[in-house]
């Protein structure tokens, strides 16, 4: 092997590793957590059930990285004990119909036992619980407090139990006290709001 | 081959049949680089096509990801695949390449646990490389990429945030009990290639000898087609010259025979001259046939030679004296120089001594018009050996011709024109190089063309101790008669006494009426009675019939004839218990021929045609040795 030859390999190899660590990185890099409310807000238009847990999953429909946290919920809902009250919160513009929600993630969440849709027009309902990322979940007790907030994946769209999915399956059935919980979420921003980006430090996919 | 040779070229051949592998797994490969490369694409296409914020999109990392770290994945893989194929570094980049395109694969399809399928396949087509570290390499860039993901973003590969620094250990571990499987796979087929390799090896080897098997009997063959065609030709030609050398003195034979026969002749002065005539043809009729016997002999290996007291000074004489008419006709002077003192006597045979040297003079005498031939004669006591050259002064021969005699082939001459000019059989000197060698030594010949030759050989002398030296004075025809010693086989044989068989009665056994008269007529000149019998049987008849007293003094008893031939005549004649001396008298000149006769129960052998002077001498002897009182045991 010429010198040449084996400067062009180390070269190559370099440029293999970086563009890999770059890819990695940004996997791992989480979504905004947003400041979603440690009570269930009161002049919210989405119905909390007072008699169980009431669980809100709120969706880009678009989002590729947000169909790993509907299939985690899924597969998480056939291991719990008594099925919460869930809503899947899907986004829509405000210039479109609810015909621009369809795709993969409304698809999939067919799956999801007793669940509600509703369709967030310009993300109102998404602004009211503070959320800004798709994919993120919030978990309400019966008496209206949160008990957990973040995703189902470990990293973007990267399917598979996550340290965050065991929290919540444990909190449904009621193997730990309520206390909230947080963990990341990956997936991309479902509102452009100048507003929030303003208010919070905007982190785009 | 040696063992080491062939265990070399078996390693050859492995390394080239691992080279044949590894050239066609780099093309296939670099085949797969530009299928994944493709697939990576469409993958994230399909997968994560455009990554949102509220309604507004662009395309998602994933598609440049693909774009990027695929096409780099591919690139260098496909580059050495086609700069430096089957080399080592383009099946460990390949291998590289390929596992980090299982993870990009696994990326780009969300982590999708069937998208790890990738890992174990690329594993198993690594396999085909049959190189263990090729199967290495791999695992530990796996278990580099999981080391260093659990190090930083533990959570792509493990799930969790904070995984166990060893569980990318267990990760590889995975890899590995694959890799045992294939490499004990690639193990053996490394042995069973070795094996092959090996076989062929052996193959080539064997296939290679008989290679030469077939090359050198075809060369064999060839030769000896050559030798076949020539021998041949030989004989072709040697038939040619041996009609003409029996036809010539046969036509003269005829001739003057006829001549005799058919004129009336008055002049006996010419009468006596066509005898003459006749006579020498005759003669040398039967040179030429004992040259043809003497070259089978020869052919068939069974010429023998004796070692007897000879004087080899009175050898020289002999023939300078044998050859000095011939010489004196063409006007050449021929002479013998002893240049050192010679042994009084040596071992070893006259007759064929002077038969070589006959030979060389002859040639000398037939190739040279002018000028002087001369046996030019030594002694090397330290070595035993008599040197003897024959020096002339004759046409002489080109370095062509000299090779060309020098072979000493049978029927071969200088050149056809020398045949042609000069006749003679081409027998003599492959006769006399025959002899000369088992005298002492090959006869040497040195000429130049138009100044002369010489043609030299060896006489082994046999032990010198006790024998005189004795140093003689130049000889030549040019010396007076009583200078040279008297040719001691005309000396020696005086003409037999007119009655030297006076009184005896001897029983003629022949079939033939010309040999009949003749044998009878010099018998009865010589004073015998002669009784004739037509052939064996009548012959033992006649004695079986006669009295005691009155049976013959000596029987001549012709080998081949009607009836009962010599040998049973002879053999029968024996058992009866006659002891009355038979000769032996054949045509049969072979070396073998007189013990055959000797054998049978013959007391002495003439061949024929007849000497008539040892033919009388043989009976005189054998009759005065014979016991007189009874010729029956």
């Amino acid at each position: 092997m010429t010198p040449k030859t084996s400067l062009i390999l180390v070269a190559w190899g370099v440029a293999v590793v970086a563009f890999f660590g770059q890819l990695v990185s940004y996997s791992a890099q989480p979504g905004n957590d947003g400041h979603p409310p440690v009570q269930w807000p009161d002049n919210s238009a989405l119905q909390r059930n007072a008699n169980q847990w009431t669980v809100l999953i709120f969706a880009h429909p678009r989002c590729p990285c947000t169909r790993s946290n509907i299939a985690e919920f899924a597969r998480l809902q056939s291991k719990l004990s008594d099925t919460p009250t869930t809503h899947l919160v899907l986004f829509h513009p405000a210039d479109q119909n609810q015909e621009w929600t369809k795709g993969p993630i409304r698809t999939e969440a067919t799956r999801i036992d007793g669940l509600r849709l509703f369709y967030d027009e310009a993300g109102t309902f998404t602004r009211d619980f503070g959320v800004q990322t798709s994919g993120h979940i919030l978990a309400y007790s019966p008496d209206g407090s949160l008990a957990y907030s973040g995703g189902l994946t470990s990293s973007r769209a990267h399917e598979g139990m996550s340290q965050g999915a065991i929290e919540l399956l444990n909190l449904l059935n009621g193997k730990r006290e309520i206390r909230l919980t947080e963990y990341p979420v990956f997936g991309c921003s479902i509102i452009d709001d100048e507003q929030a980006c303003a208010d919070e430090e905007c982190k785009t996919p | 081959m040696t063992r080491q040779a062939h265990s070399d070229r078996a390693e050859v051949l492995y390394r080239e049949q691992q080279l044949r592998e590894n050239r066609f797994t780099d093309r296939l490969f670099a085949a797969l680089m530009v299928v994944q490369f493709i697939g990576c694409i469409v993958v994230a296409l399909l997968v994560s096509p455009r990554t949102w914020i509220g309604a507004h999109s662009s395309l998602h990392i994933h598609i440049w990801a693909a774009i990027c770290i695929g096409g780099l994945l591919a690139a260098m893989p496909i580059v050495l695949a086609i700069k430096h194929p089957g080399q080592t570094v383009t099946r460990h980049v390949i291998a590289v390449s390929q596992v980090l395109f299982s993870a990009l694969l696994i990326h780009l399809m969300d982590g999708r646990i069937e998208a790890h399928f990738h890992v174990f396949g690329s594993l198993a087509f690594l396999a085909f490389y049959r190189d263990i570290r090729v199967l290495l390499t791999a695992t530990l860039v796996t278990a580099a990429d999981h080391f260093i993901r659990g190090l930083f973003w533990p959570e792509s590969v493990f799930g969790v945030f904070s995984a166990s620094n060893w569980r990318w250990v267990e990760h590889a571990a995975w890899v590995l009990f694959e890799n045992i499987f294939l490499m004990i796979s690639i193990t053996r087929i490394q042995k069973q290639t070795k094996k092959l390799a090996r076989t062929t090896a052996s193959l080539e080897k064997q296939k290679e000898e008989i290679e030469d098997v077939v090359r050198q009997r075809t060369k064999d063959l060839r030769r000896a087609l050559e030798d076949a065609k020539a021998a041949d030709k030989a004989k072709s030609d040697f038939l040619a010259n041996m009609s003409h050398e029996i036809r010539t003195p046969m036509t003269a034979i005829l001739g003057y025979a006829d001549l005799l026969q058919n004129e009336e002749q008055s002049d006996l002065k010419e009468v006596d001259k066509t005898l003459c005539s006749i006579n020498a043809n005759a003669k040398h009729l039967l040179t030429v046939i004992d040259d043809i016997l003497d070259v089978s002999k020869i052919e068939a290996g069974q010429m023998t030679i004796e070692r007897i007291k000879t004087n080899p000074t009175r050898v020289v004489n002999d023939v300078l004296q044998l050859a000095a008419p011939r010489a004196k006709e063409r006007g050449i002077k021929v002479s013998a120089i002893y240049s050192t003192p010679l042994p009084e006597s040596i071992m070893t045979d006259s007759t064929r001594m002077r038969q070589i040297l006959l030979n060389l003079m002859g040639n000398a005498i037939k190739f040279t018009d002018r000028g002087s031939i001369t046996i030019h004669v030594s002694c090397d006591e330290s070595q035993q050996q008599l040197l003897i050259s024959v020096i002339d002064t004759g046409i002489g021969m080109n370095p062509k011709q000299v090779a060309e005699i020098a072979q000493f082939k049978a029927f071969s001459q200088a050149d056809a024109s020398t045949t042609r000019k000069f006749g003679g059989t081409g027998l003599g000197l492959r006769i006399s190089n025959a002899l000369a060698t088992q005298l002492g030594g090959e006869i040497q010949i040195k000429s130049d063309e138009g100044i002369g030759s010489v043609f030299s050989f060896k006489i082994d002398t046999g032990s010198l101790v006790g024998i005189r030296m004795v140093m003689h004075k130049e000889a030549g025809v040019e010396n007076t008669e009583e200078d040279l010693p008297q040719i001691s086989e005309v000396s020696n044989q005086p003409e037999p006494h007119k009655n030297q068989l006076l009184g005896l009665h001897i029983l003629l056994a022949e079939d033939g009426p010309d040999n009949q008269r003749l044998i009878s007529f010099h018998l009865k000149k010589a004073g015998a009675q002669v009784t004739i019998c037509g052939n064996g049987l009548v012959a033992a008849e006649t004695i079986e019939s006669t009295a005691t007293d009155d049976l013959p003094d000596v029987v001549l008893m012709d080998m081949q004839m009607p009836e009962l031939d010599g040998y049973s005549a002879t053999r029968r004649l024996r058992e009866g218990g006659y002891t009355l001396p038979i000769i032996a008298l054949t045509a049969h000149a072979m070396d073998g021929d007189r013990q055959k006769c000797m054998d049978a129960g013959c007391d002495d052998y003439q061949t024929k045609p007849i000497d008539k002077n040892a033919l009388i001498r043989a009976c005189a002897k054998h009759a005065n040795d014979s016991t007189a009182p009874s010729n029956v045991a």
